[in-house]
């Protein structure tokens, strides 16, 4: 039986870039969203 | 003309209600993926990367289709409205493929020990990335809107006869991407509490998938409101 | 349909004729495949890497890149003289021009590689005569698949900003399935292995080619209408 490995920093990475990009992009649309009520 | 302006702002701002809804239930997933799910003994902490790549793997794959075949329809019956929805289809796409070739390599890291290997799924995800970014590269290189819509979707249903080849041959090159543990004939080889999670993650990608679309289709009815007004106004 | 082949096949002669006039497309894209040829031998370390193991692989690189810059050229001389208008309106079955720019891009690629052949033996030290029948029938079945869609592709590229880098970029995932079939069937004719070993290939490339012919006749309309 081998040893379950320590891997957690992977998952954290993968787990905080989905949510950077998702957020980043929503931010993004946000912001056109803003500009295109004003102009 | 101002009203229709209005008209895509309410469009988009309702894809954004949506969008943050789905961001909302992401959190959710978070939770679900990280207390209620079991760990996997030999794989560790990665395996939960799955619960994030393989519903985006799967939207993109999805959003790719969507593409292609709202492509056919807009040279078969020619509204403007297909190719807008296309157009937000696969910018929304590359949001989803960016995800799944980035969260891929980081499971592959600790579990083959190596950051890409080039299989079959593996380059058939980085060719559904290369198409979408030629997609909306060649959209944005075509000045009349006309012509961008008609080469656009030339453009998207070539690139969706190219996948199937994209695959196979990538397949008889060589392949050793884990085999396929839920989409498959015989019963799902995942715990419950697994496959419940995966599914759930996959709901949650296609919310977040509809108020992006949604919120993408709006803006681009509020750009072509506006390229209207000024037309009148140089009419004028 | 005999009208529309007749059409095509003077629109392939004119396109022929008027390169072999002026010459410059064509010179520039065969010094460009020996160049190719050229860097790919200094581009490996030469004490790990013998120029036979490269071998199939900058053939086939060589084939493609100068498959790529011919095309380029294709309609540039078309929107230059400005005869695409005209093209336009021909009376003719759009069918029958895109048919013709299939056969004349088809006879300059033919040329190229052609020429790049006899160049890659006498760099690479690589006696094809003994295979020679089966290597140009991989060649033709390859090259027909990435010319269909480069014939289509760079009808749209031509009109768009950045053409020269539209190309490429449209038309390189598309070179994928033909140049992985290609470079794995000539490996096995360089190791003189039988053709049936690699059956399986052929066959993809045939499906490949008779899929993207037809989808680029059937599509072409539609790049081509006003």
């Amino acid at each position: 039986m081998h040893e379950t490995p320590q891997n957690a920093g992977y998952m954290i990475a993968a787990y905080v870039v989905t949510a950077a990009v998702l957020v980043g992009y929503w931010i993004r649309l946000a912001g056109k969203i803003r500009r295109g009520a004003r102009g | 003309m101002i009203p229709d302006r209005a008209r895509g702002l309410a469009v988009a701002r309702r894809g954004q209600w949506i969008a943050g809804l789905g961001l909302v239930l992401l959190a959710g997933v978070y939770i679900m993926a990280q207390r209620f799910t079991p760990m996997e003994v030999s794989q560790g902490l990665a395996q939960k990367i799955f619960y994030l790549h393989v519903p985006a793997a799967w939207t993109s794959l999805l959003v790719f289709s969507i593409v292609g075949i709202t492509s056919a329809l807009y040279l078969w019956l020619r509204d403007e409205r297909l190719d807008l929805f296309a157009a937000s289809s696969a910018e929304v796409g590359v949001v989803f493929s960016i995800i799944m070739l980035t969260t891929g390599p980081l499971w592959a890291k600790p579990i083959w020990g190596t950051w890409w290997q080039w299989d079959a799924r593996l380059t058939l995800t980085l060719f559904l990335f290369f198409l979408f970014v030629g997609y909306l590269s060649l959209r944005a290189a075509v000045p009349d809107a006309g012509e961008r819509a008609r080469y656009s979707a030339v453009v998207a249903i070539l690139g969706f006869l190219l996948v199937p080849f994209v695959h196979l041959s990538v397949y008889l090159f060589r392949t050793i991407h884990p085999m396929p543990v839920v989409l498959k004939p015989s019963a799902p080889s995942l715990p419950d509490s697994m496959l419940r999670t995966l599914l759930i993650a996959f709901v949650v990608d296609l919310v977040l998938y509809i108020g992006f679309v949604t919120a993408r289709y709006g803006l681009g009815l509020v750009a072509h409101a506006r390229a209207a007004e000024l037309e009148d106004r140089t009419d004028a | 349909m005999g009208n529309g082949l007749r059409a095509a096949l003077a629109l392939a002669a004119r396109d022929v004729r008027a390169e072999l006039r002026s010459r410059t497309a064509l010179t520039s894209a065969l010094v460009f495949a020996a160049l190719v040829l050229v860097v790919f031998n200094f581009a490996r370390d030469p004490t790990r890497l013998g120029v036979a193991d490269l071998a199939p692989s900058a053939l086939w690189i060589t084939f493609a890149f100068g498959a790529m810059t011919t095309l380029n050229r294709a309609f540039a001389i078309e929107k230059e003289h400005g005869a695409l208008d005209l093209l336009r309106l021909a009376p003719m079955p759009r069918e029958a021009i895109y048919a013709g720019k299939l056969l004349a891009n088809l006879a300059f690629v033919g040329v190229v590689e052609a020429v790049a052949l006899p160049l890659f033996v006498v760099f690479f030290n690589r006696p094809v005569w003994h295979v020679l029948g089966p290597l140009l029938l991989v060649t033709a079945l390859a090259t027909i698949g990435f010319v269909a869609v480069g014939t289509l592709l760079s009808a749209m590229a031509v009109r768009t900003r950045f053409a020269e880098l539209m190309l490429p970029l449209l038309l390189l995932p598309f070179m994928l399935p033909p140049v992985i079939g290609a470079v794995q069937v000539t490996a096995r004719l360089f190791a003189d292995r039988p053709l049936s070993e690699v059956s399986g290939w052929l066959r993809l490339l045939a499906v490949y080619d008779v899929v993207f012919v037809t989808i680029s006749v059937l599509i072409f309309p539609a790049v081509a209408d006003e």
